[in-house]
């Protein structure tokens, strides 16, 4: 459908054949602006994925009801994964931790 | 985190769990598995009976009697039993006296072989600890077997029943309570036969043995250990003992291939109950925990009291009845218990002294 190249390479019109074949134009666009608009696009693309990577979705340990279920008026709660994984520092106490480096100094 | 505490109460910095831990212990049944939802069906409920909830009485020994449609109660701080007539729209409850008069009754079961309830007894002024047979129409009692060979048993906790046999546990409760007795036998685990008046130790391994019960087809024993316990009254619970539930084969009376099915997170086992559908239910503090048979924590029922026992009630079982210190619940699920096969009626089944 493009007719002309001329305009890719600075030209200030970019001829176009419609689908009824009648030809008219369009502003060409700034391949260098256009060029560094996609650059900073990935860029940004990049940096949004890597950060939300990074970014632990909020710990929960509850789960939806399941849809068959119906609850009435009780008061029914479904813990998830079987509350197997805690954020770290839970519990009211201090709990040993063995660190083997200094199970080693001390022998 | 000590097993005195529930899980929910756990310390955590994390706001949106701290949030979610709320909603937790304001619940009243708390599914761990999607099999959860299907044992305690839609609509589920949870009522407290009686408005008992306020008196502090340790409550024990429920014990359901098909043939009237009710159900006994031992209320330890009255030391009588309550006796609920579920026939009513609306449970009505009474107080009743035994003659003779028994008191800490502790664990009960119905025997439809005879028709008639027995009972684990703890030592009191006057009686010695045993089993004990009740005749839930006349209410007169009878001993059953209070000594093993001229030796007391300690304190027998509870029993359950398979056609003419008892399986009864006998752990030293009444000595950590500091009635001053010294054991004369190692806590034991009994089998008796109410037909040949056989009386066999079949387990002298476990720490206290409390709660127990069988499978539908009556092929494996299930014995509750609340070893935590084993301090005196007030002390703190040992988390490093035992509060388990083991599995045995049941083959000629005796127990083989004995297997850890269950630890509590909280507090300990006491009363277990097996539904028809082989499920494990016992109680453990302020919930009900609902095991499977391959011993997977399904879910809990929440209480607001400290339960020591429960059972399947009324025509179709569906009733699952709870008892405790912080009163007496109902909750009606669709997992039932257990049907007894009544053979008899009750006027062919009579007391025999």
């Amino acid at each position: 459908m493009r007719q002309g190249s001329r305009g890719l390479l600075g030209g200030s019109q970019f001829a176009v054949r419609g689908i009824s074949g009648a030809r008219f134009s369009v502003p060409a666009v700034n391949v260098r602006a256009y060029h560094i608009f996609l650059e900073m696009r990935t860029i940004a693309l990049v940096a949004l994925l890597v950060g939300s990577a990074n970014t632990r979705p909020a710990h929960s340990v509850l789960q939806p009801l399941p849809k068959h279920f119906d609850a009435g008026d009780a008061s029914v709660v479904f813990i998830k994964d079987r509350l197997n994984v805690l954020p770290e520092g839970f519990g009211h106490h201090e709990v040993g931790v063995t660190r083997f480096s200094s199970v080693i100094d001390s022998r | 985190m000590t097993v005195d505490e529930p899980f929910f109460d756990i310390g955590i910095t994390d706001k949106h769990v701290e949030k979610e831990l709320e909603e937790i212990a304001n619940a009243e049944f708390i599914a761990f598995d999607v099999r959860f939802f299907d044992l305690i069906g839609s609509r589920p409920l949870l009522e407290p009976m009686f408005n008992l909830s306020k008196t502090i009485s340790l409550r024990e020994a429920p014990v359901y009697v098909p043939t009237s449609n009710l159900l006994f109660v031992s209320d330890m701080g009255a030391r009588k039993p309550m006796r609920i007539n579920l026939t009513e729209k609306e449970p009505t409850l009474e107080y009743v006296s035994l003659h003779p008069h028994l008191e800490s009754i502790n664990g009960a079961a119905y025997s439809a072989f005879d028709n008639l309830i027995y009972a684990t007894v703890n030592p009191s002024p006057g009686i010695s600890g045993g089993i004990y047979a009740i005749d839930p129409e006349t209410l007169e009692t009878f001993p059953v077997v209070n000594n093993y060979v001229g030796h007391h048993f300690n304190s027998p906790n509870d029993l359950v029943v398979q056609d003419d046999g008892l399986w009864f546990t006998d752990p030293p409760y009444a000595a950590l309570l500091g009635n001053g007795s010294t054991a004369e036998l190692r806590p034991n685990v009994y089998f008796y036969n109410t037909s040949s008046h056989v009386l066999k130790a079949v387990d002298e391994n476990l720490q206290l043995p409390n709660g127990i019960a069988l499978s539908p087809d009556n092929k494996i024993l299930y014995v509750a250990d609340s070893g935590a316990l084993c301090q005196p009254i007030g002390q703190p619970t040992v988390a490093s003992e035992h509060r388990s539930i083991y599995a045995y084969d049941i083959v000629d009376s005796l127990l083989f291939n004995k297997r850890l099915v269950y630890i509590t997170d909280f507090w300990v086992p006491d009363g277990v109950k097996v539904s028809a559908s082989g499920t494990i239910y016992t109680a453990a503090g302020i919930f009900v925990d609902v095991i499977s048979p391959d011993g997977v924590l399904l879910g809990k029922i929440r209480t607001q009291g400290s339960m020591q026992n429960l059972i399947f009630a009324g025509p179709k079982y569906e009733e699952l009845w709870i008892v405790g210190l912080g009163g007496v619940y109902r909750t009606r699920i669709s997992d039932p218990g257990i049907p007894f096969k009544v053979s008899k009626s009750p006027s062919q089944l009579r007391i025999q002294t």
